[in-house]
């Protein structure tokens, strides 16, 4: 088409093909709505990148959730352990998403859900959050911070407080102005006296400089004033000097003549020097003998010479004589005239000297006139400064350029709020002449509407039935479920399609019941956990590496590797076969008729060490056959390798298998297997892979894909802390929910158990010795429990209470009546000394004591036992009653919880509905105390089948429950704690 | 069926009843049947101006008041709150108006910056858009643009007895059109240019190629056209769709208006009919009604409007037998011409005053 568009120019509609019946279906369907069709195609694996979270508080296993789930491409599914912090996770995920410029929609089943997570992020700035209303809701019933984020509340206070807001801001910009306006006159009188101070100033620098140039000056003076106009310095100087000059030109003349003599002298003596030049040879040549010269000769020969040469040594002496003397004294002169000289300096220094220090005197005054000047300057500035409006600027020094720079600033601030005084008036009209014009704009701005699935249909901003301009209004970025394992494949479907990316919270599998009736949902439709959208999604999106079909099992004499799980119908079929190179070790082969014949099993001998026979089978099977206990790949990276945790048990002595080069298989001291003491299996605590030997974490997850089809991703999370329960509690519930514990959980050992059984059994002493299921066993339950509906067992209530109660349900007066007991001992013990582990949500602001049970007459009848005995908690703590259903989505630091139930001779159900029997378990943050008959949940547990109002799988779930309930209590499990504590009487 | 059809043109009875629907628009005159349209989908880059609106302009404008603002000295100013100021500023920065300097820090674009002092912005971008231009049937039928107001719903396909064709240059000329021709023609001013993937080498190695492909769906606009006078006095084309299955006729919402110089458009309607046409027309009618091309021929014909009157000797008016009611009230119309587009008149008959000599014509 392209190219026959290219050569046409253009394309007629004509020429177009045929649009597939499908198409238009295709492409509006979703990848939940795929998913839910089982059309899902395969998702690409994503790696989140650490993120930087609003809630710091957050561990690191909640952050790697928020990470997936913000920057996952799609979908993002969460499960969580109750009390893992799936709301506190949410709430991040909102923020986070709204940090993004996403708009979230938020929906849970309940508006109790929504409000939880409302809580945390109500007042987190980057939400701006609404709040739908149900419709069996009044928005006067709401708590203050939720009532604040309906679209009503929002709207009215968005509006009000925004005018409000606006009428401030014009007044204070209007004051601001007038105060700034005040300050035009303090202008000119700053400029004057900054004027005047650098006046001032520069006299003192003049000063300064008339100092140091003093004695220049007067130098200069001195010998300018020689011939100046006279005054006394002057006058002095001049006298000083005259007479010097009068000495000096006496000297003078007298030097001047001795030396005219001194040079007569010496011309005398030159001469006579001369003719004794001519004389002296003959004199030495005789006085020597040198006869051979001619010399000697003509002195010999001439007498006149001689008489000649001695007349000129006695004038050379004579005059020599006088020379020296006249020299004397023309040094003699020269002496008298430099003391003469020094004598004139000093007396003309002292004269300058005092001259000096006298106007030195002249210039302090002057100065210290100045510096008064100028403090009298500085104080009419400093009144002038103080006197500006706060908001202008005072010079930062007195000078005209800082006041003109000053000024500049004023101006411009004038200005500045002139024309933000401007714009106030400008918004304050504008919301008064549009008063609707912030509230028509919420929907578009709201980036967080939270809803249930009732109210967001029909809600006249964000419903369904938005058409045209609002339709958009309809649509978000990101769609938050919470509890999303109790919404319908419709709900989700509907739901779904608003959103272009959607990450869903649900409890974990085994939390939520098999069959739960969630309150409010169209036909009280059920779901039943594996049918859960969410879960089915789960399903396909999760990589859970438990799946895996390998065990390793040690026996007492023999070493076996499961390579597939074998029926116990299937095992006549097995075929053993001994390697021929190693005929110790045995291969079982199932060869069911008609069927291909398949390794299923491979036994070694008990003596052969684990990392031996694991080599072995991935050397000859290529087959690595690990056995996780843990529910997701977890991938960590140290400085020299990266880890893929298996396990949350991390044992240093572990046994360590070499697979490849740098590929390591760390595994975890082997455990009991379930009652066969002697067997034990052996778990895979982590698999390593060396960086030195180019492992990277991309070839390493290749490489576990090729070998185990392993693959995470990136889409899901589980949450596996209970972060807000005492650590014992969280020990029991992870042995509740038979969730594997991680080792750094075990609740360290305190004198105070967290978990209390209190047995309300018959008057038959107990003994101690004997467990719950032996006493069930030998004589069953006590029979405390009344069903009101049948009025033949109202002789088992006191009278007075008969009317009160209501007319159907079972109450169990025995056990009320221990409930209240303990309530009042509580009270009377002080109820401080039970601190809940975790801080209690923001909006919890005392602490609460829960009393539970699983039906509302037995509440009623605690309600009043507690109200007649008057075992109320002090005011510092919140008593709360209510089913385990009414605290979904909370909980309290104390929970009493009233089991009720007490037959004396068959099995009876608990709950309603297994969650319910979860929920009631999981709610305590401190401690939990219930209170039942042991006789009859011994019977309980020994029933299997269906019962009462439950089906055969609830009943089961129910029965497991309660076993592991059981279990722990009677310190089946090393790490629980003695908790079995005391019986109460019987009626 | 197809504009070829003759059931295009609605008989006698619904033009009476659209008569009444129309008659409050006082025609001038009126023709009826099929508009060639070609509705051309094309890419083009499109610029106008926007008013922004109230509040995220006085967000803008606070910004203004000084360079890198923070939100709470936005809020301190508007007291909005935080969350509500942060999603107008991520509004408008995704707008391009504003952009964040720091953590939380804002300041304005160069363009924030003029559209705080105007109040308006320009949005750039590109869009697929729908331009129809009408193909005339008579020469020169060079296709020419008309604004239609609503998606042609009442469209049959185009007659199968004509090619369709049309030059992509045609829309290329209209858009480099000045900006009066485009005011006088109703031509959207918005947009600026035409974006084809001849205009871009290597457009095919895209993966967006599909989106520049100029797509023409050629179709026909079945419609009642007026020509009437405005408010202003000046004449004023209106096209009154109408469903050929049901001949509903939305008389309240006009698919085209055309002002003056609506000839330039239409160039091919002719407000004056050769005589011979009327003749002719009334002719074929009254061969309907058994009457011979003679007796037809003595009825004077003088064509006022959108009506035609006929002055027909009283003996002829006795024989129109059932249509003469029909006749007298004027709810008898004639469409002349042979076009895909016709002239309808609406009969008013009245008797002939005798005169003598022969016939006489309009």
């Amino acid at each position: 088409l392209i190219d026959l568009a290219e050569r046409q120019g253009i394309l007629y509609s004509h020429q177009l093909p045929a649009a597939p019946d499908n198409a238009s279906a295709g492409s509006s369907e979703n990848l939940v709505a795929r998913f839910l069709a089982n059309r899902g195609e395969s998702c690409e694996p994503f790696r989140p990148n650490p993120i930087e979270v609003f809630d710091v508080a957050l561990d690191g296993a909640q952050r790697e959730a928020v990470a997936r789930a913000v920057q996952s491409p799609d979908i993002c599914l969460i499960q969580g352990l109750p009390g893992s912090g799936k709301s506190r996770v949410a709430a991040e995920i909102v923020t986070q998403a709204a940090l993004r410029g996403e708009r979230v929609l938020l929906m849970a089943p309940t508006p109790k859900a929504l409000d939880r997570i409302l809580h945390w992020v109500a007042s987190r700035p980057p939400v701006l959050a609404i709040r739908c209303l149900d419709k069996e809701e009044r928005i006067g019933d709401l708590p203050p911070e939720i009532r604040a984020c309906t679209f009503a509340e929002r709207s009215r206070s968005i509006a009000a407080d925004v005018r409000a807001g606006a009428r401030a801001s014009v007044a204070a910009a209007e004051a601001l102005l007038l105060s700034l306006r005040k300050d035009e006159l303090a202008w000119p009188q700053l400029e004057s006296l900054a004027g005047l101070w650098e006046q001032l100033e520069e006299t003192r620098r003049e000063l300064r400089l008339q100092r140091q140039d003093l004695a220049t000056r007067v130098e200069e003076e001195a010998a300018a004033l020689a011939i100046g106009p006279s005054h006394a310095f002057a006058d002095a100087i001049r006298d000083c000097t005259s007479s010097h000059e009068e000495i000096r030109l006496r000297l003078d003349g007298e030097l001047a003549d001795v030396r005219a003599q001194v040079e007569k002298e010496k011309s005398k003596l030159s001469e006579v020097l001369a003719r004794l030049a001519v004389l002296r040879p003959f004199a030495l040549a005789e006085k020597h003998r040198r006869w051979w010269t001619f010399a000697w000769w003509r002195a010999k020969l001439g007498s006149v010479w001689r008489r000649s040469y001695e007349d000129a040594e006695a004038s050379r002496e004579h005059v020599e004589a006088a020379v020296s003397r006249t020299q004397l004294l023309a040094e003699a002169q020269e002496e008298q005239k430099r003391r003469d000289e020094t004598i004139f300096r000093e007396k003309r220094d002292q004269l300058i000297k005092g001259e000096i220090s006298c106007r030195d005197a002249k210039l302090n005054e002057e100065e210290e006139t100045t510096l008064r000047e100028q403090a009298l300057v500085r104080q009419k500035w400093q009144a002038q400064c103080a006197a500006l409006c706060a908001h202008a600027r005072a010079p930062h020094d007195i000078t005209c350029i800082a006041v003109q720079s000053a000024r500049e600033q004023w101006r411009y601030s004038l200005e500045h709020e002139e024309r933000q005084l401007g714009l106030s008036r400008q918004w304050l009209r504008f919301l008064e002449e549009s008063p609707d014009s912030l509230a028509s704009r919420l929907p578009k701005y709201a980036n967080l509407v939270a809803a249930t699935p009732a109210a967001i249909g029909n809600d006249p901003y964000f419903g369904d039935h938005l058409r045209n301009g609002h339709s958009q209004n309809r649509k978000f970025d990101v769609l938050v479920l919470e509890d999303a394992d109790q919404f319908t494949d419709s709900e989700l479907l509907s739901l779904a399609s608003r959103s272009r990316r959607w990450v869903l919270l649900g409890n974990r599998e085994g939390v939520s019941s098999e069959t739960s009736a969630r309150p409010g949902l169209p036909g009280a439709e059920r779901l039943s956990a594996p049918n859960s959208p969410f879960y089915r999604i789960w399903e396909k999106l999760h990589c859970d590496p438990r799946k895996l079909p390998y065990a390793w099992i040690q026996k007492a004499n023999q070493l076996l590797c499961r390579l597939q799980p074998v029926s116990s119908e299937q095992r006549r079929w097995l075929e053993t076969e001994q390697v021929a190179d190693f005929p110790e070790i045995e291969l079982r082969i199932l060869a069911v008729p008609g069927a291909h014949s398949r390794l299923v099993e491979v036994a070694f001998p008990a003596s052969m060490p684990i990392a031996d026979a694991k080599q072995y089978i991935f050397r000859e099977l290529q087959e690595l056959t690990i056995r996780p206990a843990n529910s997701s790949l977890c991938w960590m990276e140290a400085t020299d390798r990266l880890l893929l945790r298996l396990s949350n048990k991390l044992d240093p002595s572990a046994c360590v298998v070499e697979l490849e080069p740098g590929v390591t298989e760390r595994l975890a001291a082997p455990s009991l297997n379930g009652d066969i003491s002697s067997m034990a299996s052996w778990c895979t605590s982590s698999i390593e892979f060396d960086k030195s030997a180019d492992w990277d974490r991309q070839r390493a997850e290749n490489w576990i894909h090729r070998h185990l089809g392993l693959r995470d991703l990136g889409r899901t999370y589980v949450l596996e802390t209970p972060h807000r329960m005492d650590p014992q509690l969280r020990q029991f519930v992870y042995d509740l929910l038979d969730v594997h514990a991680p080792d750094d959980q075990v609740p360290a050992s305190t004198s105070e158990p967290a978990l209390e059984f209190i047995a309300v059994a018959s008057s038959t002493p107990p003994s101690n010795s004997r467990s719950i299921e032996e006493r069930g066993r030998a004589r069953g339950g006590a029979g405390f429990e009344v069903d009101l509906a049948e009025a033949r067992r109202y002789d088992r209530l006191p009278a007075g209470l008969y009317d009160s109660l209501p007319r159907k349900g079972i109450v169990n007066y025995s056990e009320a009546q221990a409930v209240a007991r303990k309530l009042l001992s509580l009270v009377s013990d002080g109820l401080g000394k039970r601190k809940s582990p975790v801080d209690s949500p923001a909006h919890e602001e005392r602490p609460t004591i829960a009393i539970l049970a699983f039906s509302s007459a037995q509440l009623e009848l605690i309600r009043k036992l507690i109200d007649e005995t008057g075992a109320v908690p002090p005011a510092s703590f919140a008593l709360r009653y209510g089913e385990p259903n009414d605290f979904r989505h909370s909980e309290a630091d104390i929970v009493l919880l009233s089991l009720t139930r007490s037959h004396t001779h068959r099995a009876v159900a608990y709950a309603g509905d297994p969650a319910n029997l979860v929920l009631g378990l999981t709610r305590a943050r401190a401690a939990l105390i219930v209170f039942g008959d042991p006789g009859t949940l011994a019977r309980r547990i020994q029933w299997q089948g269906p019962l009462e109002h439950l089906d055969e799988a609830a009943a089961n779930k129910e029965r497991e429950l309660l076993a592991r309930l059981v279990n722990y209590l009677q310190g089946g499990d090393r790490r629980s704690r003695g908790t079995l504590a005391r019986q109460a009487s019987g009626p | 069926m197809s504009a070829d059809s003759p059931s295009v043109f609605p008989p006698n009875r619904v033009l009476a009843q659209w008569w009444t629907q129309i008659a409050f628009l006082h025609p001038k005159q009126i023709w009826i049947g099929c508009l060639l349209l070609h509705c051309v989908e094309a890419l083009v880059s499109v610029t106008k101006r926007v008013p922004l609106d109230g509040v995220p302009l006085f967000v803008l404008r606070a910004l203004a008041l000084g360079r890198d603002r923070t939100l709470d000295e936005i809020d301190l100013q508007l007291r909005l709150g935080p969350s509500l100021l942060a999603q107008i500023l991520n509004e408008l920065s995704g707008q391009g108006l504003v952009e964040r300097t720091g953590t939380a820090v804002w300041t304005l674009s160069p363009i924030g910056a003029r559209v705080a002092a105007s109040g308006n912005y320009e949005h750039s971008g590109q869009e697929r858009r729908v331009f129809h231009f009408r193909e005339c049937e008579a020469p020169p039928n060079h296709p020419r643009f008309i604004n239609l107001r609503l998606p042609p719903i009442a469209t049959i396909p185009w007659p199968t007895d004509r090619t369709c064709h049309f030059e992509p240059s045609v829309l290329q000329d209209c858009v480099q059109q000045t900006d009066e021709w485009k005011r006088a023609h109703d031509f959207p001013t918005d947009v600026t240019e035409v974006i084809t993937g001849r205009s871009v080498p290597g457009l095919r190695a895209e993966s967006r190629a599909w989106n520049r492909i100029v797509l023409d769906q050629p179709r026909c606009l079945t419609g009642v056209v007026v020509l009437v006078l405005n408010p202003s006095g000046g004449e004023q084309i209106l096209a009154l769709p109408y469903t050929v299955e049901t001949w509903a006729l939305d008389a309240r919402e006009p698919a085209l208006v055309l002002r003056a110089p609506w000839h330039e458009t239409l160039p091919d309607l002719r407000q004056t009919l050769p005589a011979e046409e009327w003749r002719q027309a009334w002719r074929t009618w009254c061969q309907t009604q058994h009457l011979s091309p003679a007796d037809a021929d003595q009825c004077e014909l003088t064509p006022r409007g959108c009506a035609l009157r006929v002055a027909a000797p009283k003996r002829l008016i006795d024989r129109f037998g059932a249509e003469r009611g029909g006749l007298l009230r004027g709810e008898r119309w004639l469409m002349a011409g042979g076009g895909k587009l016709r002239n309808a008149f609406r009969v008013e008959l009245e008797e002939a005053r005798r005169r003598k000599g022969g016939r006489s014509t309009s």
